[in-house]
């Protein structure tokens, strides 16, 4: 990445989209430069006149990715986007998922909501790396069948043999018809599944309450606050900590996160 | 090199600076003392404790445009070629200019500010008296510390000043004149000697404090007053938080203030400071404790400008010396 300066996003355009729920886009975007970023990291995407907001990247290489929840202005304002339009990217920040994996380990992606978003990324570098990790479990909860994103990924990926992950879907409440699938919050079907300490981490990104929830459940199970690892998602502006915004105590999140283990987001002042 | 010069010797002086830069000093307004660009070196005042603005709005400007931008591209809005001087800086809002170089260039660089900081000369002016809220000495330094500017001016008596070159870019603007000798040096500490501070606080001993008290029921008094309308953030020297704007092909940073109800606020409508009292509790550990734990200094420097200007009077002196008195475990 070019040491960029004074907030210069660099100049973009939107090559793919794709609706995932009725409230989630996923945007494939290709930028002037190359960007190259890991799992984890997150960028600040600008719709001109609307402004800038911080995403997740929810794939591993190639051209940015990154799905969104339109929530408010600027969200409102990527939604609105069409192929071919003009957005700007600034870029990679933050640390990775992958500073936190030391070893061959059997790993458990847990995910919420649109905290899908960057264990897909994780998901993805997984599969490129598949023989340097071990057993790999992903489960993904939302609301109801409709809010589940990424469902043909994640369809494909469980008939994919030599993937060899299992996949693991839940909705809050028992759906009218033709659900197949777990029902119950993420945190509870954690607990079912049994997770299994040894040598194995878990990543959990969604809305804080099912973080905390699934940290709970964990921390009964024996696993320590090193091996559960999650995102901070505090309101941004500069990503580069300067502009003052997301700090939880000394810890400025776009800086020294946003990922963190359950440890250090324990130590943090209660200040979230 | 140290040159005493008489009151009009010391306007010449400014204004040969003025050939190379703009000058900014400080100036009677209709509302207030600011400083402002003169161009007109009789308007300049002496005798102020401080001006109501400081000299952070000429490197951080309210309203800064970064960029230009329409359906196709991009453009970086030119860097200024305009270097600007500042008469009459206190020690405390050049040391809180220091103070912020290092956050604006924490790994990444903060090119529109540097731009102007490296650029720049500043002309500080030590004081002879303290204001009711000054508490600079608190910090380790002092009302006639020049390390944080690049000429210091000393007011020796009615017409008799004292100037000195400090930095490098400092000493090559000083002219020359009569040399000052030990009798004025004296003098000039005699002068700091006398000055009477009513406030002093052990800030060391407040900072290990702020370890033990971030829950404490304290910060509820203590905030009971703050309406949250930002005063004290704006007209503070170091307070550099920002947010960002696109009007009308332009993308602006404009301030903004910890203080404000949605300056934290998540988008789900999760708010992780709620109310002043996190919000203000906020404040007294950014300037107190958290900026001390990133880059070695704390970010207040004493000046006294939020406590002065606040329509509540709530007063950060009190609040964070009051800490010390929290007695519960
Ligand atoms: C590191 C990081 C990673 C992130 N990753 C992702 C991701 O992968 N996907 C994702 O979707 N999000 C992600 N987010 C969150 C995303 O940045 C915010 O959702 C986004 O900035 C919201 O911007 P906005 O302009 O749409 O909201 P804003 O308009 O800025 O909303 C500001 C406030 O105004 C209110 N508001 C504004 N408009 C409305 C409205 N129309 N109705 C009701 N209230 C409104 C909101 O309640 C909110 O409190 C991430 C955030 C961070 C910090
Ligand atoms: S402390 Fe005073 S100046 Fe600062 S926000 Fe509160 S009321 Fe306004
Ligand atoms: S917090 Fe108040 S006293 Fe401290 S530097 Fe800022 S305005 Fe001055
Ligand atoms: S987003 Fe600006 S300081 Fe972190």
């Amino acid at each position: 990445m070019k040491n960029r300066e004074d907030y210069i996003p660099i100049p973009a355009k939107v090559v793919a989209l794709r609706d995932e729920t009725l409230d989630v886009l996923t945007l494939q975007i290709k930028p002037d430069e190359k960007v190259t970023f890991r799992p984890g990291q997150f960028f600040l995407l600008s719709v001109f006149n609307a402004g800038e907001s911080a995403f997740a990247f929810s794939n591993d290489s190639g051209d940015i990715e990154c799905s969104v929840k339109c929530c408010g202005l600027n969200t409102q304002a990527i939604h609105r986007l069409a192929i071919g339009d003009f957005v700007g990217v600034r870029g990679p920040y933050g640390n990775s998922f992958l500073d936190f994996i030391k070893g061959k380990k059997d790993i458990y992606l847990v995910a919420g909501g649109i905290g899908t978003a960057p264990i897909r990324s994780l998901l993805q570098h997984i599969l490129a790396n598949r023989n340097k990790f071990g057993k790999v479990t992903l489960l993904m909860g939302a609301r109801t069948p409709a809010d589940l994103p990424y469902m043909d990924e994640l369809m494909a990926l469980r008939k994919n043999k030599k993937a060899k992950v299992d996949v693991i879907l839940t909705v809050d409440t028992q759906p009218e018809e033709g659900w197949k699938e777990n029902v119950g919050f993420v945190p509870v079907i954690l607990d079912k599944i049994k997770p299994k300490t040894k040598n194995s981490l878990v990543f959990v990104c969604g809305p804080p309450i099912m973080i905390k929830f699934c940290a709970d459940t964990l921390s009964k199970k024996g696993f320590k606050g090193d091996q559960i690892i999650s995102t901070l998602e505090n309101r941004m502006q500069c990503g580069i900590g300067k502009c003052g915004r997301c700090n939880i105590g000394p810890v400025y999140v776009c800086k020294c996160g946003p990922v963190f283990t359950y440890d250090d987001i324990k130590k943090m002042p209660k200040d979230m | 090199m140290k040159i005493i010069v008489d009151k009009k010797g010391l306007l010449k002086f400014i204004d040969s600076i003025r050939k190379k830069y703009r000058l900014i000093a400080p100036v009677q307004k209709d509302e207030g003392l600011f400083f402002d660009a003169v161009s007109n070196t009789s308007k300049i005042v002496f005798d102020y404790i401080n001006p109501k603005n400081t000299a952070k709005e000429f490197f951080f400007p309210i309203k800064d445009p970064i960029l230009r931008y329409d359906s196709d591209s991009i453009e970086e809005v030119k860097k200024s070629k305009e270097n600007i001087a500042i008469f009459g800086i206190r020690p405390c809002d050049a040391r809180a200019l220091s103070v912020m170089d290092k956050v604006f260039n924490w790994d990444t660089k903060d090119g529109l500010y540097d731009n102007r900081r490296k650029n720049a000369l500043l002309i500080g002016f030590g004081c002879n008296k303290a204001g009711d809220h000054c508490f600079c000495t608190s910090f380790g330094y002092g009302p006639h510390e020049s390390k944080d500017v690049d000429v210091m001016v000393y007011q020796l008596g009615k017409d008799e000043f004292m100037v000195l070159g400090v930095s490098k870019r400092g000493v090559g603007c000083v002219v020359s004149g009569k040399k000052a000798s030990p009798v004025h040096e004296s003098r000039r500490k005699e002068l700091e000697k006398g000055i009477v501070f009513k406030k002093k606080m052990d800030v060391d001993k407040v900072y290990k404090k702020l370890d033990t008290v971030f829950d404490s029921d304290y910060w509820t008094g203590a905030s009971f007053h703050c309406i949250g309308c930002g005063t004290c953030t704006f007209l503070c020297p170091s307070c550099h938080c920002f947010c960002m704007s696109d009007e009308r092909n332009i993308r602006y940073r404009i301030w903004d203030s910890c203080q404000f109800a949605c300056f934290t606020k998540h988008t789900s409508g999760h708010n992780p400071r709620p109310t002043q009292r996190e919000r203000y509790r906020q404040r007294v550990y950014h300037k107190f404790s958290y900026y001390k734990k990133n880059f070695g200094e704390h970010l207040c420097v004493g000046c006294g400008r939020c406590t002065l200007h606040c329509p509540m009077k709530v007063d950060i002196f009190s609040i964070a010396n009051g800490t010390l008195d929290i007695n519960e475990k």
